[in-house]
Parts: structure tokens; C-alpha cells; sequence
């Protein structure tokens, strides 16, 4: 192991951890490192929940007939997996929590530009969420997550409710959104440019974007099925006018650009960790970059994909299947840039960079499966099926999910000040690695085969993929707690990690762990750049 | 001289300016957006069924809606004309200029929903119910005036948000908190309320006048 | 004084005039409204609207005078609106509707 590099300023003088104590200073912080962790905390309670319902919905695919659930209560299980994973987990995961945590420091700030509304957000997104899980009370509801109408509009169950506290939580990404925007153009250290920037800070520029521009429609489109189902104002029922087919545009307008809203920030990290454990520079800044902000401007154009079969015009399909092809060209072209970065770097084995790895290859399959289904004539065989579900899984938990775990192993030291066991992550990540290979691999093969998806029975030959990929949820699920396990124990009894275990010349890793309460100690000296390995770490010592 | 001290985490005043205005602005793109979706349901409403929108557009009650839409543009006019007077320190016009405006604003709405009175009466609500639809059993019918409904209905309520900002901001100038040095207070209240003209600009020649 | 007024702050009487033009505009439309303008009633009253807003943005929200990155941002807010009513529109207006087969006689 490299000796570990000091930042100046060593954490005696105290943190943003120790600055006040008292819980009020937490709960009503402006300080955005302190919000940061808030989300940290609130969305890993939403991962654990989702993570609960789909193992509950694994179990019951153990046999073919009913095994646990009724199949009112599997429709339900299904919906709320969607609803809590995507909006409660996904979506504010990597930005609301390491993005508020590190934007401000990467860009050589000591805050974002708007504290109190940063803080704002932070209590809308729990209040959108209690409503949320509140509606389980209710009895939750069964549409899926993705609420089509007619059926929505119809449900006999807690739509309503559900949906008000996604449209609440909506307003949280959007606020999010607009503060990430407002505190990138203008609160920038002195020799901080655009071209200069961290890439995760790219990452989370882009993100933003998407949050600002494509959430308010999801607004409106959830304004509509509630209006339809409390008051039956039928705009999506074809007896009064309506076009079911309308409500699918609205809807995936925001859910595609939504799917990019999870995986940038995601990619950002990987940038991150690409170039901290090859010892190397980007192979191509700008390649990143320009393929971060296309897949942001692209990534609204293809929203189509989801409606093959929906009943929309071919015309608007064959526009829509061609425009989803080009989205993946950005993805593509970072992939690239990330391994040849990595070729011919002084790699430095560690648990973040084994998170990476598995990126690559997880997110690459899944991108790729994605393209496969982008392709009409493929998707009339594949779609509603568990090949979708594997192909989304992919990238979602196998691309956004690692990465966060990488995230979280790569910035978990810089947070808390302390350092965990490495042999336990790596046996964290073979577990989690392993184990989603074993539950999403299987799911590839039902789709393929027939197997459609929200189904809750299904014929006899289907049952050993089933169990497979149910057998490989609980490594999947041992991993993740053995991970909690092993970085509860490094937060109580962790040894100091110090200003950059890592060797990094990213930004964040110039300040004291965990960072003092104003990130900086007066003005930041950020002349060296974030990826310039061939600077010895002494000299940019020198310039702080 | 200076005004009130920025905020402490902004440079500047400023960068705090820069900032508040860029912030603002972002927020009208989410809000435009937010409405789109309504726009766009016209649009397809409209071209799968073009003589029952047109039909419904006849049946609008044409006068009141005009007579709202110029009481919105005078009221962007007093707005604009508030931030100016602020600009040059003079509180107190910019004060009557910002009650004139949260008037008028309180004139459309009332005119609004004695409008909806009327088409509740007529027996046109909402969804296609209402005795109106037995007899006008068009489905096109129904979709243009729910639609109707909805976009002037989350239009009302934006309008309503516009009217306690502004009132509120109307106190702040009055007691000294707002002044010509951090005028985006008020500059940005004036833009959620000249995007709220905006909308309504696109709304009624679509529900009202063709 | 305060520092930071912009040079170029509009006088009072330009946003009275601007007020008066926007009212004439509707004014217009209003009475246009009454003709029977057939399948152009519709594109004219928009224009119209387009007009109105184009002299909101720029006069009243000062649009012009904007950073760049708030005017992309609104820029990229209309672009995507445009997205959206566009396809949407594509598909309605694309779509086969096969003709009903005949009814059969039982």
C-alpha cells in the first residue's frame, strides 16, 4: 500500500462532523456536506425497503403457483419496489447525497448557492417519501410503477395518495436540480473553469439539467391520473376522448431522461475512480466531457422506445427506435475513455476500483441488451418480459447501484475521517458481484423464453431460472449487509484515514478528513488540476 | 452606500444577483414544462377531433375571457413598472404599483370562477359530466372542456401562488426589507408573475377565440 | 443610488407602451376572432400569441440582457416543450387507421 498522503490542516481543529453537536444542528443544517449525509442515510433506508420488497417478490417466484403472497398483494410488492428503487432511492442516490456532499468542495467552494432551499429539498423529499409509504397503509397501490392509464385512473387502490407523494418528491429533485445549476455557473474558485472542473461535478451539471427539464412533465402527468382517479375526469378514457397511448408519451418523457438522471452521476463516479486508481489523467477530458452533456441533450429525444408496442404511429417508432441508437454512442465512447485510461496506469487495487470493474462489465452488457431492445423488431418478442427487466436491472443495479457502492467505498474515507477493512470489501463485492450475475443472468433466459414480466404465476418450465435468480437475490442481498456490516464497524472503530488515503489529485481530496466546516481554509489554492498525476503530491501540497 | 450585505456564502452582491436571477430563471423552465405537457394533450386532442374543439372553443364564454386575459397583460404592465420604480428608490409608488397588480390579479380570479359558475350552471363540468354531455355526446366534447378545466384550473392556482408573492413582497418593499440594491427579490416575483401572463397569452386563443 | 442599476434599465414610458401594445394586440386578435377565418383562425390567434410573448420576454423579463446560461436554460426549456408537442402530435397524426372490416351477417 502507498503511504498514505497528507492534506494540510490535519482534522485536530475539527470537522463539519464535530462543529456543532447537538441533533437540531443536524436536522435544520444549511451545511451542505451535513444535508448530504441526511440524504445518504435517508435514501439507503429507501434502498434497504426496496431491496426488502423485491427479495418478498423473489420468494414468491420460488414456485410456480402462489408460494407466499396473494396475487392482489405481488401486484402491490411489484409497485412499490418500482416506486420506492426509482424515485426514493435511484433518482436522489448518487446526486442528492454524494453530489451535495462534493459538489461545493470540487468546485472550491465552502457552499452551494442556495443553503436554505438545498435544506428545503432535502425535507421535501422526506415528506414526499412519507406520503409515499404512507400510502402502504392505505393499502399501496397495483398499477406498476409506471401507472399506465386506463387502469390507473380505475385501480381500487391508494393511486392517489402514492402519486402526491411522488409529485412531492418531485419538487425535491427539481429544487435539487436548479441549486447543483445555480452553484456550478457561480460559485466557482478562482482558476476553476469549466474545462477544469472535476468530472463528477460534470456528471452532476448534466443531471441537474435533466432534473430541471424533464421532472415537471412526470408533475403534470401524475396531476392528470390523480385528477382521472379522484374525480374521474377521464382525459386518458377513449369514451370521452382520450387516448391512453398520450399518457405513455407524458409519462416517458420524464422516465427515460429520468434513466439518465441515474446513470450520469454514476458515470461521474466511475471518471472519479478511473483516474485516482490508474495514477492517470482522463485518456479523453473532453471526450467525457461532451458525451455527459450529449447523453443529457439525447437522452430526451428517445423516449419512444418504451411505447413499441403501445399503439403508437410507425412513423414516430422507427424516429424513436433511430434516436435511442444514438444515445448509446456517448455511453460507448466513455466506456472507451475509461479503459484506456485504465491501460497502462499505475493501478492500485482497491475495493472502489473492483466496483468499477464490475461497472464496466455490468453496465456495458446492460447497455448493450438496451440497444437490442431499442431495436422495434426485437422488442415486439422481448417486450414485457423478463429480458427487459434484466436489461434494466443491468444497468440499474449493476451500473448505478455499483457504482454507488463505489462511491461510497471511494469517498467513505473523506466523509467520516476513517478508513474500513479492504479484504472485507473485496469479499463485499465478490458477494454482491456474484450474486446479482447469478439473480439478473437467469432473468435474460426467462425473457427470452416467454417469461413475461408482473406476472405472478407462471408455467412449470420456467421454474429453475426462477429459483436460480432467486438463490442469487440472497447473495446478492448478504453482500449488501455484510457491507453495511463491515462500514458501520470502520464508522465506530475505523482507523484515520487521512487527507487522501488514495493518492488522488482530485479537488475534494485537498481538504482535511472529514472536510472543516467551510471546506477551505480561506481562499483555495486549485492552480495544480484534478487529474494532474505528473505533479508529485508534495508540490501540490505546497500550493494549498 | 451601501444596501443590506449579501448573503455570506456569495462574493458578491453581485454574484449573489447573478445567482438568484439564473436560479429563477431555471425554475420558469420547470414551470413552463409543467405546462407543456397540457399543451401537448391539446395539440393531439384537437387533431384527432377538430370540429368538437372547435365546437367547444365556440361555447367558451369568450368576453369574460378576453376581458381576463387584458386584465393580465395590464397587470404584467404594473408589475414591470414596480420593479422600476424601485430601481429608482421610489418605494412608495412601487408599492401602489404592486397592490394594483395583486388587484387585478384578484379581479381575473374571480372572474374565473364565475365563469366556471356558468359552465357548472350550463351543465358542463369537468369529465364529461354534467347534463350538458347527455345532450352533446361528442367525446371530443368532453376532452376539450376537462382540458379546459385543468389547464385554466392549475393556471388559477399558479395565479393564486402569484398573488400571496406578490402581497408579501409588497410588505417587504414597504417595510425597507427590499430595496433598489437587492431588487431581485422583486425581479423574480415579477417573472413568476410574467410567466403566468405568458402562459395565459397561449391559453386563451386556444380555449376562447379559434 | 443604488450601484448596481443596470445602465439600460427601461424608462417608465416604454413599459406603459408596451403594456398599451400588448393590449392592442389583443385587441386585435380579439376582433379577428369574429372573423370567419376557416382553418386560419386558429394559426393566426397563435401568431398572435407568439407575438405577445415575444414583447413579454424581451421587455418585460428583460430576456435580452440575460447571462447565457439563462437564456439556454430557457432556451432548452421551449426546445423541449417543442419535443414533446411535436412527437406527441407525430404520432397522433401518423397513425394507420386501418378501415373496419365489413360486418358479417349472422
Amino acid at each position: 500500500m502507498t503511504t498514505v498522503a497528507q492534506s494540510p490542516a490535519a482534522s485536530a481543529s475539527g470537522s463539519y462532523v464535530t462543529s456543532q453537536k447537538t441533533i437540531r444542528s443536524w436536522l435544520l443544517a444549511t451545511d451542505h456536506k451535513r444535508i448530504g449525509v441526511m440524504y445518504f442515510v435517508a435514501t439507503s433506508l429507501a434502498l434497504a425497503l426496496g431491496g426488502l420488497f423485491a427479495l418478498l417478490l423473489r420468494i414468491e417466484h420460488l414456485t410456480p403457483g402462489p408460494t407466499i403472497v396473494t396475487a392482489l398483494t405481488y401486484n402491490r410488492l411489484f409497485t412499490l419496489h418500482g416506486v420506492t428503487m426509482v424515485w426514493l432511492f435511484m433518482i436522489p442516490s448518487i446526486p442528492a447525497a454524494f453530489g451535495n456532499f462534493l459538489l461545493p468542495i470540487q468546485i472550491g467552494a465552502n457552499e452551494v448557492a442556495f443553503p436554505r432551499l438545498n435544506l428545503l429539498s432535502f425535507w421535501i423529499y422526506v415528506v414526499g417519501a412519507a406520503v409515499v409509504l404512507g400510502a402502504m397503509w392505505l393499502g399501496a397501490l397495483d398499477t406498476g410503477w409506471t401507472f399506465y392509464a386506463p387502469y390507473s385512473a380505475q385501480s381500487p387502490s391508494a393511486v392517489v395518495p402514492t402519486l402526491i407523494g411522488i409529485f412531492i418528491v418531485g419538487w425535491s429533485t427539481i429544487l435539487t436540480g436548479i441549486n447543483f445549476i445555480v452553484t456550478t455557473h457561480t460559485m466557482r474558485a478562482r482558476g476553476v473553469d469549466w474545462m477544469r472542473l472535476p468530472l463528477f461535478t460534470w456528471a452532476l451539471y448534466g443531471t441537474s439539467i435533466i432534473q430541471v427539464l424533464a421532472t415537471p412533465v412526470l408533475g403534470l402527468s401524475l396531476l392528470v391520473v390523480m385528477c382521472d382517479h379522484a374525480f374521474s375526469w377521464g382525459l386518458f378514457d377513449p369514451t370521452r376522448g382520450g387516448d391512453p397511448v398520450l399518457y405513455q408519451h407524458l409519462f416517458w418523457f420524464y422516465s427515460h431522461p429520468a434513466v439518465y438522471i441515474m446513470i450520469l452521476p454514476a458515470m461521474g463516479v466511475v471518471s472519479e475512480i478511473v483516474s485516482t486508481f490508474a495514477h492517470k489523467n482522463p485518456f479523453s477530458y473532453e471526450a467525457i466531457v461532451y458525451s455527459t452533456l450529449g447523453i443529457a441533450f439525447v437522452g430526451f429525444l428517445t423516449w419512444g422506445h418504451h411505447m413499441f408496442v403501445a399503439g403508437m404511429s410507425s412513423f414516430d417508432a422507427g424516429a424513436f427506435g433511430v434516436l435511442s441508437m444514438l444515445v448509446a454512442i456517448f455511453s460507448a465512447i466513455k466506456v472507451y475513455s475509461w479503459v484506456a485510461t485504465l491501460f497502462r496506469g499505475s493501478i492500485v487495487m482497491a475495493t472502489p476500483l473492483l466496483y468499477v470493474f464490475g461497472f464496466l462489465l455490468l453496465f456495458m452488457f446492460g447497455g448493450m441488451t438496451g440497444v437490442a431492445v431499442a431495436t422495434m423488431s426485437l422488442d415486439v418478442h422481448w417486450h414485457d418480459t423478463y429480458f427487459v427487466v434484466a436489461h434494466f436491472h443491468f444497468v440499474m443495479v449493476g451500473g448505478t447501484l455499483t457504482a454507488w457502492l463505489a462511491a461510497l467505498h471511494y469517498w467513505f474515507p473523506k466523509v467520516t475521517g476513517k478508513m474500513y477493512s479492504e479484504r472485507l470489501g473485496t469479499l463485499g463485492f465478490a458477494l454482491v458481484f456474484g450474486g446479482f450475475f447469478a439473480t439478473f443472468v437467469p432473468q435474460f433466459l426467462l425473457g427470452n423464453g416467454g417469461m413475461p414480466r408482473r406476472y405472478y404465476n407462471y408455467p412449470a418450465r420456467f421454474q429453475t431460472l426462477h429459483v436460480a435468480s432467486t438463490l442469487g437475490s440472497w447473495v446478492l442481498a448478504a453482500g449488501m449487509l455484510l457491507t453495511l456490516g463491515y462500514l458501520s464497524l470502520a464508522l465506530v472503530r475505523g482507523r484515520g484515514a487521512g487527507g487522501n488515503p488514495w493518492n488522488s489529485r482530485c479537488f475534494e481530496w485537498r481538504t482535511q478528513s472529514p472536510p472543516s466546516e467551510k471546506n477551505f481554509d480561506g481562499e483555495p489554492q486549485l492552480s495544480l488540476g484534478a487529474y494532474d498525476y505528473t505533479t508529485p503530491w508534495r508540490t501540490v501540497q505546497r500550493t494549498q | 452606500m451601501s444596501g443590506q450585505a449579501h448573503a455570506s456564502h456569495f462574493e458578491s452582491g453581485a454574484r449573489q444577483a447573478d445567482a438568484t436571477l439564473l436560479g429563477m430563471w431555471l425554475f420558469l423552465a420547470s414551470e413552463l414544462l409543467l405546462f407543456g405537457g397540457l399543451f401537448a394533450l391539446y395539440a393531439a386532442g384537437r387533431f384527432e377531433n377538430p370540429s368538437a374543439f372547435r365546437q367547444g372553443v365556440a361555447l367558451a364564454a369568450k368576453t369574460v375571457g378576453s376581458l381576463n386575459t387584458g386584465i393580465l397583460l395590464v397587470s404584467s404592465s404594473t408589475v414591470a413598472v414596480s420593479v422600476e420604480f424601485l430601481r429608482r428608490d421610489q418605494r412608495h409608488a412601487s408599492v401602489i404599483c404592486l397592490l394594483t397588480t395583486v388587484l387585478l390579479g384578484a379581479a381575473f380570479l374571480a372572474l374565473k370562477f364565475s365563469e366556471y359558475a356558468e359552465h357548472f350552471k350550463a351543465g358542463i363540468r369537468p369529465g364529461g359530466a354534467g347534463p350538458f354531455f347527455a345532450t352533446h355526446a361528442t367525446p371530443g366534447l368532453a376532452l376539450f372542456w376537462t382540458l379546459y378545466f385543468f389547464s385554466t384550473g392549475l393556471h388559477a392556482v399558479h395565479v393564486s401562488i402569484g398573488l400571496l408573492l406578490l402581497g408579501s413582497t409588497a410588505w417587504r418593499v414597504s417595510q425597507g426589507a427590499i430595496t433598489s440594491a437587492r431588487l431581485y427579490s422583486l425581479q423574480n416575483v415579477a417573472l413568476y408573475w410574467h410567466l403566468i401572463d405568458l402562459i395565459w397569452v397561449f391559453l386563451w386563443p386556444l380555449y376562447y377565440l379559434a | 443610488m443604488n450601484p448596481e442599476r443596470p445602465p439600460n434599465a427601461p424608462p417608465l414610458s416604454t413599459l406603459v407602451l408596451t403594456g398599451v401594445l400588448l393590449l392592442a394586440l389583443a385587441g386585435a386578435s380579439y376582433g379577428l376572432s369574429f372573423l370567419t377565418l376557416g382553418a386560419y383562425a386558429l394559426p393566426v390567434a397563435l401568431a398572435i400569441a407568439v407575438c405577445k410573448a415575444l414583447i413579454l420576454l424581451f421587455v418585460f423579463m428583460e430576456f435580452g440582457k440575460l447571462s447565457t446560461s439563462a437564456k439556454l436554460a430557457a432556451g432548452a426549456a421551449l426546445l423541449m416543450l417543442l419535443l414533446l408537442v411535436g412527437l406527441m402530435l407525430a404520432d397522433v397524426a401518423t397513425r394507420v387507421r386501418p378501415p373496419l372490416p365489413p360486418p358479417t351477417v349472422s
